[in-house]
């Protein structure tokens, strides 16, 4: 379980996160969705405990506010919205680097499997800044897909923090990599996911938080979420939720305003 | 089936570079064993430890000079040269990680300046310390003295350039120039509080130069030294973390805040050593690294101990170069490390033009 609590966050003397309630289970794909400058990544950003907060916030039961970085490490990782790399690595080394430096021993043999899951296999040998940016992106998705490999580990669900992971991703590698995220909860590990893409968070998550204006407007199943009222009001542009046969939910921009 | 041999593809890669560097350091080593023996023979007097050997074991007596030459002069040169050039190739390794930047060099940005200047105030205001504990520290003062004013550059520099684990290099270089600036500024006005003999010190010392060497420099500056060379290898993991951002290796597990500090001292040892026993022997830090990430790559695993044989090396040969270029005289080793790294820096420059835009 991954439960946060009246989460405030202040940054340059603003807050960007207001009373924020948010919980996700293991077994579930949860989005976090809403329009830009919301506080999505924010809210990520504090469940790994990149940046201060007031309130609780807890994976596992451990707090993420005290945990030490290998405690908390071992229970789930992230991929950020964006990372550099200084050095001139390559992709096997990178995804090698995500294992070797945490918890768990290392094994090339790991490695590989990552990198095949997310589409990059005999991409090992090539150096990260060569890649194109979505290269790059499922790099970093295979980094921390080594570092919590198994969904569920000896003392419970391992959890994979994703800040937008199919942003510069084409369509065909969107549905590569939502559905390792939906195999890795299948398994009962955990997934929460910073997404922009409304279609593919109907199609793939359980559980969803719309956010707008560094408050959630209301989090709960797709279905409930996703309605005509909810999505035009926190993106305040008019959308309409509907469904093709077979019933697979898809959203539409409803008019361009004038 | 074909994920599977692609995959296999990618893991040898990968212990391919890691197989490479570990031969590159089996021939550095090697490279480096056979250069201290050669070492021992190039001078200005004609001594050649094989005569000695063969005196030592044809059980005749041996000569006097010879062998002072040899014990006193020659071999605490090459322990100096030897320990001196690790500490500044390794110091440049862990500053670039920690600045997670190419450029970072301690004589670049200011780190040498700053231990430097620890130095000089050691050497003109140690007379000044009650007689006692002045003896008491002896050599050490200005190796201990070089290493605080090493760890304060360090950290005024990184309060300066870098914000939420991001580093400017611009910055970066700019508090570089300050701090040596200010260094410069200082010395100066000790110089006109030093007296005759300190004055000798000083201007032979700024030159850099491994002449002068006495066991006792040598004990004095050498634990501070290997504390560097030895301790930094342990922090390659943390340091190849550090590569992939700082949020980035907390998320992976790394106590990241303690990887800086420690980082931060090992640099202060190294360098503040280095300086105190060499003076201002520049490039090293900078050349070292570079060529090595060209040819066995970033894994800090080995590139820390690659690091440390490749430095022996380079200064060990331009120490030699300095002994004879203008033999019977010689050239302070400090000329001849700028004169080969002058040049080199500036085609790392030309190689990787957008290298200031980072
Ligand atoms: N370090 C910071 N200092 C000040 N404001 C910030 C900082 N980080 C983010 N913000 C602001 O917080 C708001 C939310 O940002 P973010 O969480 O990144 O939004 P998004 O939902 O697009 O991921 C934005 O208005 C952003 O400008
Ligand atoms: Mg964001």
């Amino acid at each position: 379980m991954l439960k946060a609590q009246d989460l405030t966050v202040l940054l340059g003397g603003r807050e960007i996160l207001r009373g924020v309630d948010f919980a996700a289970k293991p077994g579930e794909i949860t989005a976090i969705v809403g329009p830009n400058g919301s506080g999505k990544t924010t809210l990520l950003r504090a469940l790994t405990g990149d940046v201060g907060f007031s309130g609780d916030a807890r994976i596992e039961g451990l707090d993420v506010a005290r945990a030490k970085p290998w405690e908390l490490a071992a229970r789930r990782s992230v991929l950020s919205q964006f990372t550099g790399v200084a050095f001139p690595f390559t992709v096997a080394e990178i995804v090698h680097i995500g294992q070797s430096a945490g918890v768990r021993g290392a094994g090339s043999e790991l490695t590989e499997r990552a990198l095949a899951r997310v589409g990059l296999s005999g991409f090992g040998p090539r150096p990260y800044h060569d890649l194109s940016g979505g290269e790059q992106q499922r790099t970093q998705l295979a980094r921390a897909l080594a570092q919590v490999w198994d969904p569920v580990g000896g003392d419970g669900p391992n959890w994979l923090i994703l800040d937008e992971p199919v942003a510069s991703l084409d369509i065909a590698h969107q549905l590569e990599v939502m559905t390792l995220a939906r195999d890795f909860a299948r398994a009962g590990g955990g997934v929460v996911a910073v997404m922009h893409d409304l279609n593919l968070t109907a199609m793939f998550a359980q559980s969803v938080a719309l956010l707008a204006l560094g408050e959630i407007v209301t989090q709960g199943p797709v279905d409930d979420v996703f309605t005509d009222q909810n999505l035009s009001r926190a993106y305040a542009c008019s959308l309409r939720v509907n469904t093709v046969p077979p019933a697979a939910t898809y959203i539409l921009p409803h008019a361009a305003r004038a | 089936m074909v994920a599977l041999a692609d995959t296999t593809a990618a893991s040898r890669a990968m212990t391919d570079r890691g197989q490479l560097a570990r031969w590159v350091m089996l021939g550095l080593a090697a490279a480096l064993i056979l250069l201290c023996g050669f070492s021992l023979f190039v001078g200005a007097t004609g001594v050649s430890p094989v005569a000695l050997m063969i005196d030592l074991i044809a059980g005749r007596d041996i000569d006097l000079r010879a062998r002072v030459v040899i014990m006193d002069i020659r071999l605490p040169r090459l322990a100096l040269g030897l320990l001196v050039g690790a500490s500044l190739a390794v110091s440049g390794v862990v500053m670039q990680g920690l600045f997670r930047n190419p450029l970072a060099d301690p004589g670049l940005v200011g780190v040498s300046a700053g231990a430097g200047l620890g130095a000089i105030l050691a050497i003109v205001l140690g007379g000044l310390l009650p007689s006692a504990l002045g003896a008491a520290m002896g050599y050490a003062l200005v190796p201990i003295a070089a290493f605080v004013g090493g760890w304060l550059s360090v950290m005024a520099l990184y309060t300066v350039a870098t914000r939420g684990g991001h580093t400017s290099v611009a910055t970066m270089l700019l508090a570089g120039i300050a701090l040596a600036a200010l260094v410069g500024a200082v010395s100066g006005i000790l110089i006109y509080l030093a007296d005759d003999a300190q004055l000798r010190t000083l201007t032979f010392w700024g030159l850099g130069s491994l002449a002068g060497a006495t066991w006792g420099k040598v004990l004095a500056a050498a634990p501070l030294m290997l504390i560097g060379i030895v301790g930094a290898p342990l922090l390659a993991r943390g340091l190849n973390g550090l590569a992939l951002g700082e949020a980035t290796a907390r998320h992976m597990g790394l106590d990241v805040q303690r990887l800086k500090r420690l980082a931060v001292l090992l640099v202060a040892a190294a360098v503040g050593a280095a300086v105190a026993v060499s003076g201002g022997i520049g490039f090293v830090g900078i050349v070292v690294p570079h060529l090595l990430r060209l040819s066995t790559g970033p894994d800090h695993r080995f590139l820390l101990i690659n690091a440390a044989l490749l430095g022996a090396i380079i200064l060990i040969v331009a120490d030699m170069i300095a002994r004879v270029i203008v033999a019977p005289a010689e050239l302070p080793i400090g000329i001849v490390m700028a004169i080969i790294g002058g040049p080199f820096f500036l085609w790392i420059l030309l190689r990787r033009r957008g290298i200031l835009e980072m």
